[in-house]
């Protein structure tokens, strides 16, 4: 038996095997697509006191895993350190934070050998939340010469920031080839304490900006003190506290971003925010999603597709019916499209359930378009059989990063309407020069413009050669660039790269 | 996407500072508050000494008393300060309802390790068997008054609490002077026993009024006593420390047996007593300045700290704080300074009148200088617990007692004149000390409230 017997350990954080979503399902592809691979992983959950069950069928090349319980705090270790070497290892902290002010991130390995609870050599985590020198650490830091914000946030602020990082910092990561993080936040930073502690290759995987997310939920909480008016914020400024939160995601994305080798994440748009966040564009690359050629390349084709003597024009919106999809805007642009093209008929594919409110205010807008003829909600269905009909597909999302809807219309030949957020306009026009190459497969429209969404689909349908153009470059772009097959095998060229490298 | 959506709602959901701190305030009238009222008691008896009764009786009649209040103050050491903080913590949370049971539950612990407590120790005793078990409902009926004042004070009932000893005092002297005619010894101990239990009742009485019954058993406050077990100690070790300099002086060689086994040290007993009583003005002074000047600040430096202040304002609030305690001190030690100085001076006339012999007065005014100490030292144990410097606290304890121990056993085997300087230098070495450990403890306030903080 060899010393490192799993290949790549996947570090995951409130996902894969425990939580639904598309990041979950795209680890358990991934997994299943590289059977030659020896998996582990490691889940950060955040508490114990819920029962957390396994939701996939784990495959047979995935092995030991490991659960993180974010916010458990184990207080038993009561123990205090030498105190000379606790005046040391804090000092060691407050050059960490110092370098944190100056946007200098690599100081990180040196400071983890203080977090090795287990042996004497680490500081206590009762050193940590209770000790006098982190307590000076504490006060330095708040600055009580200049610092006219309340104190007691700041300290609730302050621990609460740093304690579940005590967990990820002392945890146990099984021993792995290559470590791969799907994030940046907790996940990222146990990627970056495996990789210096075990000099192991580290490989990370943004499907959202993990950084920009977190801002947004921040900004939305209320449970943080805010010392301006909560209600009125006029100038969109957010407050200390919030700051501090914000802050600590940006540094755990600063760190995973410095210690990561490489830097993987979906599309170009993407990219860009993670150099603008602080990521060295040498290292960073683009593996989009990819969808199963075979499966949706099956659909037939329909031979009147926008041909002008079909009885009904079939434009299609996939997705559930929730208002980060913005569904109202499509209703309205179904209205104006209606007016022009009296053959054109709308499908609504997806799931209603998810947010009742809003589709019931969706079912009244289109009442009040008087668009009941022409709109059909289909709920859950299997959106194969409407593939194979439709003409056109619209998305009109206010977020999206990468979506497959338009791979999987795209590979039955169908060319797309969408608005211009995450990877739209690169999957719609190309991402690289061989990419942009082929030519559009269908037209990007401003967001939350009705108007601009109509007149993209009225262009579409109208013109039946262009609809034809757009569906051949759809079908090429597909099947050059979003193959799932072809995009695993990079993943498994960079796992086999790094298993080879001596560190 | 990725990432948890944890609830970090529930994170924050603890931030309440909970602070019940402020109690101890009257856990400090009590634990100075009854072995004042003994000495009292004792000091208005022993002018009636030899009414009616023999000298060896009205002895006997003494020591039983003695040894009553010194062994149940002891005894109700072990529960009180514990008790205090959880009444206080039900009053803090408005659970009123729950308090009876409480009483109930102390009753029952008091009485039952009490019977079996004070009826093991009296059985070796050389007296009669009715003196006997008057002795051990004596120490039942007087450990429930002790117990019954720490419910009263912490409603801060100290009017019915001053009417009930005042009228049950009196009833107790007269009693025992008209009983004693008829039945001698007897009849003193069952007329004293007849005003101690009329204070019982009255106390009883008013605690009724105020908490309606409940259940009989409380659980919450057993498991009080397994959380703070610091506190059961630390009430145990400062009331031995107290009592423990008179405990060292029955033991000593010329101690006198009245009776095995009440031993009385005639020499001693008498200063140490009289210069208790030079302490009850300051007692009463300090904890009015302490209510009126200190605690306002108190309230406002925690208040600036939860009403989300910055540090600089918090440090400012706390000079004002250290400001006003420092000058309550020094009130306080000009007043009880002149007073003992008056008394050294008048030494000699004041033991006459309180029938100690000349050969008492060097020891008087040696006691008198200790119990000046010994009161500042108190204070700054009451200051300690309203910053729940319990550590600190159980150290200074910890440190009278075993100073005053072993100084005062080392008094009785240097001889007469350094009687009175153990008690003394204890006081003082504890004073310095718990001076020190509250100076330290004043800088690092902040840190020491902070990190106290749990995380959940």
């Amino acid at each position: 038996m060899s010393e490192y017997l799993n290949d790549v350990c996947l570090l995951m954080e409130g996902t894969y095997p425990f939580v639904h979503g598309g990041v979950s399902s795209w680890i358990h592809n991934l997994i299943k697509a590289l059977p030659q691979i020896r998996f582990t992983g490691v889940c950060i959950l955040p508490e114990s006191d819920k029962k957390w069950e396994i939701k996939y069928d784990l495959p047979s090349n995935f092995f030991d895993l490991k659960v993180i319980y974010l916010h458990d705090y184990n207080m038993e270790n009561k123990r205090k350190g030498n105190q000379a070497k606790r005046h040391q290892q804090i000092d060691l902290l407050r050059s960490f934070h110092k370098n944190l002010h100056e946007n200098e991130y690599s100081f990180f390995e040196k400071i983890l050998p203080i977090f090795q609870f287990e042996q004497e050599k680490g500081l206590s985590i009762n050193d940590m939340i209770s000790g006098k020198e982190a307590w000076n650490l504490l006060l330095e830091l708040y600055n009580p010469e200049v610092n006219k914000e309340s104190f007691i946030d700041f300290f609730w602020t302050f621990r609460f920031t740093h304690l579940p990082l005590f967990n990820i910092l002392k945890a146990k990561i099984p021993k792995a080839k290559v470590y791969h993080t799907i994030s940046t936040g907790y996940a990222g930073l146990l990627g970056s304490v495996a990789k210096y502690r075990y000099k192991k290759p580290l490989l990370l995987t943004e499907h959202g900006i993990y950084t920009k997310e977190r801002k947004i939920e921040i900004s939305h909480s209320d449970w943080i003190y805010d010392p301006s008016d909560k209600r009125v914020k006029i100038n969109g400024e957010i407050g200390t506290f919030h700051k501090m939160w914000t802050n600590l995601f940006h540094t755990l994305g600063k760190i995973t971003y410095s210690s990561a080798d490489r830097i993987v994440t979906l599309y170009e748009g993407n990219r860009q925010i993670e150099i603008a966040e602080g990521a060295d564009p040498e290292k960073t690359f683009v593996i989009p999603n990819g969808i199963d050629i075979n499966k949706f390349g099956k659909i037939k084709q329909n031979p009147h597709r926008g041909k002008e003597d079909k009885k009904h024009l079939y434009v299609g919106f996939v997705g559930r019916i929730v208002s980060i999809k913005d569904v109202k805007t499509f209703i309205r642009a179904c209205k104006i499209v209606s007016l022009h093209l009296p053959k054109a008929f709308f499908f609504l594919i997806g799931p209603t359930e998810e947010d009742p409110a809003y589709y019931q205010e969706c079912l009244e807008l289109v009442e009040l378009l008087d668009l009941q003829n022409l709109v059909e909600f289909t709920g859950k269905v299997d959106v194969m059989d409407y593939y194979s009909k439709l003409d056109v597909l619209v998305l009109t999302s206010v977020s999206e990063a990468q979506p497959l809807v338009i791979l999987e219309a795209g590979c039955a030949g169908i060319p797309s309407v969408a608005s211009d957020v995450g990877a739209c306009r690169e999957l719609l026009e190309g991402y690289n020069k061989d990419d942009k190459a082929i030519g559009h497969s269908g037209i990007v429209t401003q967001v939350a413009d009705p108007e601009d969404t109509a007149k993209a689909i009225i262009t579409i349908l109208s013109d039946p050669e262009l609809l034809q153009k757009y569906s051949t470059a759809a079908k090429k772009r597909v099947n050059t660039f979003y193959k799932e097959s072809d995009l695993n095998q990079r993943y498994l060229t960079i796992y086999n790269k790094f298993i080879k490298t001596k560190h | 996407m990725a990432g948890i959506g944890f609830e970090l709602n529930k994170m924050l959901h603890n931030q309440s500072f909970s602070s019940e701190i402020k109690a101890y305030l009257y856990s400090a009238i009590i634990s100075s508050g009854p072995w004042l009222i003994s000495i009292i008691c004792l000091a208005i008896l022993g002018m009636f000494s030899g009414i009616g009764l023999g000298t060896i009786e009205h002895e006997l009649f003494r020591s039983i008393i003695i040894y009553t209040y010194a062994f149940s103050l002891i005894f109700i050491g072990l529960i009180q300060l514990v008790s205090i903080r959880y009444i206080a913590d039900l009053l803090y949370k408005k659970k009123t309802q729950n308090i009876f049971a409480t009483f109930t539950t102390c009753t029952i612990l008091v009485l039952l390790f009490g019977i079996f407590l004070s009826s093991l120790c009296y059985a070796f005793f050389e007296i009669t068997l009715l003196q006997k078990v008057l002795s051990v409902i004596l120490f039942l009926v007087v450990c429930m008054i002790w117990l019954s004042m720490i419910f009263l004070s912490a409603i801060k009932d100290y009017n019915s609490i001053v009417y009930a000893f005042v009228a049950g005092s009196l009833l107790s002297v007269i009693a025992a002077i008209q009983l004693a005619n008829f039945i001698k010894t007897d009849g003193y101990l069952i007329g004293y026993l007849i005003g101690q239990s009329f204070i019982m009742f009255c106390l009883l009485a008013r605690l009724l009024s105020e908490f309606p019954p409940s259940k009989l058993w409380d659980k919450d406050l057993i498991s009080y006593f397994k959380k703070f077990n610091d506190l059961i100690l630390i009430g145990f070790i400062y009331n031995l420390g107290i009592w423990v300099d008179k405990i060292v002086f029955w033991t000593a060689h010329d101690a006198r047996v009245i009776t095995p086994y009440f031993k009385v040290h005639d020499l001693y007993e008498g200063p140490i007593f009289f210069s208790y009583l030079t302490i009850v003005p300051t007692i009463a002074l300090f904890i009015l300045k302490i209510e009126t000047h200190f605690y306002q600040h108190y309230k406002q430096y925690y208040e600036k700290i939860t009403g989300k202040k910055n540090m600089a304002s918090i440090l400012d609030e706390k000079k004002m704080m250290l400001t006003r305690l420092k000058e309550s001190l020094r009130e306080v030690l000009i007043i009880q300074g002149s007073i003992t100085s008056i008394c050294i001076i008048f030494a000699p006339g004041l033991a006459q009148m309180v029938k100690l012999g000349p050969i008492q007065i060097p020891l008087i005014r040696i006691a008198l200088i200790g119990s000046l100490l010994n009161v500042l030292l108190y204070m700054i144990m009451i200051i300690m617990f309203y910053f729940d410097l319990r550590k600190c606290i159980m150290k200074v304890s910890m440190t009278f007692l075993v100073t005053n121990a072993s100084l005062s056993f080392l008094t009785t085997k240097m001889g007469f004149q350094f009687y009175g300087y153990g008690y003394t230098y204890a006081s003082l070495i504890s004073l310095v000390f718990a001076f020190y450990l509250l100076h330290v403890s004043m800088e690092d306030l902040e840190y020491i409230t902070f990190a106290k903080q749990p995380i959940h």
